[in-house]
């Protein structure tokens, strides 16, 4: 039980510091000069900053669309496949979420000099696409395992074909194992420095970046204090969402 | 069925990438010695220092997350069902942190004049002057803080599915506390220990943001040469080099997870069912 109190205070100790420097009037940290939001308003003048938050809410919203539509459907095939294939088809899609980041990044970059595309967003977008695919896999895939298969059988039997099986049965019972999934996505899209490092090219840069460049330089570092505190406060957010949808499989 | 056949294709793409490294490297190799000059590389002894420093640092990082984990675990055991699920939500949510604020947390934590080289100052210790950052530990410090999750994960998993049973079994058969632990709870999970190890060295050997951004220059690992090589000087083919060095690594502990783990029982792939 001690050791798992420790635990608690190492994970909690540095946040805490976090949070309460972001609201310290001290320009430099460290000692306590009183209770302020001036880092708070100085963070949403900044425009570089709302610029970067902007270009990756973007990236983040793409990248969870186009994580949820390939995942859906490479879970939906999954679902069918059997044997050799079946483990091949998982490996590949699954491997991305454990292959270390330069490795990822780089290979990229090769595959996409070499393919002589221009970096941008769209590199990052299947970048980011491929590194969170995998977890909609897991997620659309664990929910299809639950999904009871008379029922489609019994959509089949009552006439429903195609397109309208998918939307009136498929969909609503799948959805809940998307959506997180989805969540995911965009919030791993929304964190993600290192493989974004390699194929972000010279254009706009993501909030990620952006921050990772700041902290380099030691530069407006209350700012950045704030803004983490919100981007914590953010990802917590969309993950308890995800774990809610997730658990709706009790429902059913 | 067409559609998976081309659905696999993307995924697939991913993967042709990294094959691709090292045929990649031959093209572009225009180096100074000739079409092979960036494996000359391989003659520096600071690269092998970097490598050994790497893997140093990607053990004593899986070792730590274990450490930290497995007391959590039993002391939930020990817990009511409801009570065990609010505490893995409690060590999840920091878990789930942007990276940067988590490296930033520490960052500012440790920092010259920061909260924690003041109370060690109040001690009577003395610093150096850039605080406690920029060396070899704060880097294993932050890339723990990093890593946790990858660790708790199977863990969680594996003690779950243990059966409760055998523990009180060994009870009735006068084993101790102690006993109980060493000798049934810990064997049992031996496998998802190993599995817990694996990935986050795994994943441990590709970081650089960390090393970067707390680590001095004892703190450097094959990442950050790599991403310097890559991006900052555009020596490619070099980069590559060092990349299917690290890939072969990988590749090493994901076989070594894979066979481990076995086919009967993958706790990660199974979990979410």
């Amino acid at each position: 039980m001690v050791g798992g109190l420790a635990l608690l205070v190492f994970l909690y100790l540095p946040i805490a510091v976090l949070v309460l420097q972001s609201f310290n009037a001290s320009r430099f940290g460290g000692r306590w000069q009183g209770f302020s939001l001036e880092w708070y308003a100085r963070l949403f003048q900044h425009r570089e900053v709302m610029q970067s938050l902007l270009f990756s809410l973007q990236l983040a919203l793409l990248t969870a669309v186009g994580a949820m539509v390939l995942g859906t459907l490479s879970a939906l095939a999954l679902h069918q496949q059997r044997g050799r294939w079946r483990a091949l088809h998982l490996a590949l899609v699954t491997l991305p979420t454990l292959m270390p980041d330069v490795l990822m990044g780089l290979g990229l970059l090769l595959w996409l000099v070499s393919l002589n595309l221009p970096l941008g967003l769209g590199t990052l977008w299947v970048a980011h696409v491929t590194f969170s695919l995998g977890f909609v896999v897991l997620c659309v895939l664990g929910r299809l395992q639950q999904l009871d298969q008379a029922l489609g059988d019994a959509a089949r039997d009552l006439g429903a074909q195609g397109l309208q099986l998918w939307r009136r049965v498929l969909l609503p019972l799948l959805w809940p194992g998307i959506a997180a999934g989805g969540l995911v996505a965009f919030t791993l899209s929304l964190d993600d420095v290192a493989v974004s490092f390699f194929v972000k090219g010279a254009g706009e840069s993501t909030l990620p970046l952006r921050v990772y460049g700041m902290l380099k330089m030691s530069r407006e570092l209350p700012i950045i204090n704030a803004l983490c505190s919100l981007l914590w406060l953010f990802s917590a957010l969309m993950l308890w969402l995800a774990s809610r949808l997730w658990r709706r499989k009790m429902a059913h | 069925m067409l559609w998976c056949l081309w659905w696999m294709l993307l995924p697939m793409a991913c993967l042709w990438l990294l094959a691709l490294q090292p045929a990649a490297q031959e093209a572009q190799a225009s180096g100074p010695a000739g079409p092979w000059g960036h494996w000359a590389l391989l003659g520096d002894p600071y690269l092998w220092r970097l490598m050994g420093r790497t893997l140093l640092m990607a053990l004593a990082t899986a070792l730590c997350c274990v450490l930290l984990v497995l007391p959590l675990l039993s002391w939930m055991r020990h817990l009511q069902a409801g009570a065990q699920r609010v505490l893995l939500l409690m060590v999840m949510l920091p878990c789930w942190m942007p990276l940067l604020v988590r490296i930033l947390a520490w960052k500012s934590l440790l920092q010259h004049g920061g909260s924690l080289s003041g109370l060690l100052q109040a001690l009577g210790l003395e610093l150096p002057a850039s605080g406690l950052l920029y060396n070899q530990w704060a880097v294993l410090l932050v890339m723990v803080y990093t890593q946790l999750p990858f660790a708790l994960l199977p863990l969680h998993a594996a003690a779950r599915d243990f059966d409760p049973a055998l523990l009180e079994a060994a009870r009735d058969l006068g084993a101790s506390g102690w006993q109980v632990f060493w000798r049934v709870w810990l064997p049992g999970l031996a496998q998802a220990l190993r599995a817990a190890m694996l990935v986050v060295m795994i994943s441990t050997l590709g970081t650089y943001v960390v090393s970067d951004l707390v680590g001095g220059v004892d703190g450097e690992l094959i990442g950050n040469r790599l991403v310097q090589r890559a991006l900052a000087q555009r020596e490619l083919s070099q980069a590559a080099v060092m990349g299917v060095l690290v890939m072969l690594l990988s590749a090493a502990g994901l076989l070594l997870l894979m066979r481990k783990a076995g086919p009967r029982s993958n706790p990660e792939l199974q979990s979410p069912a």
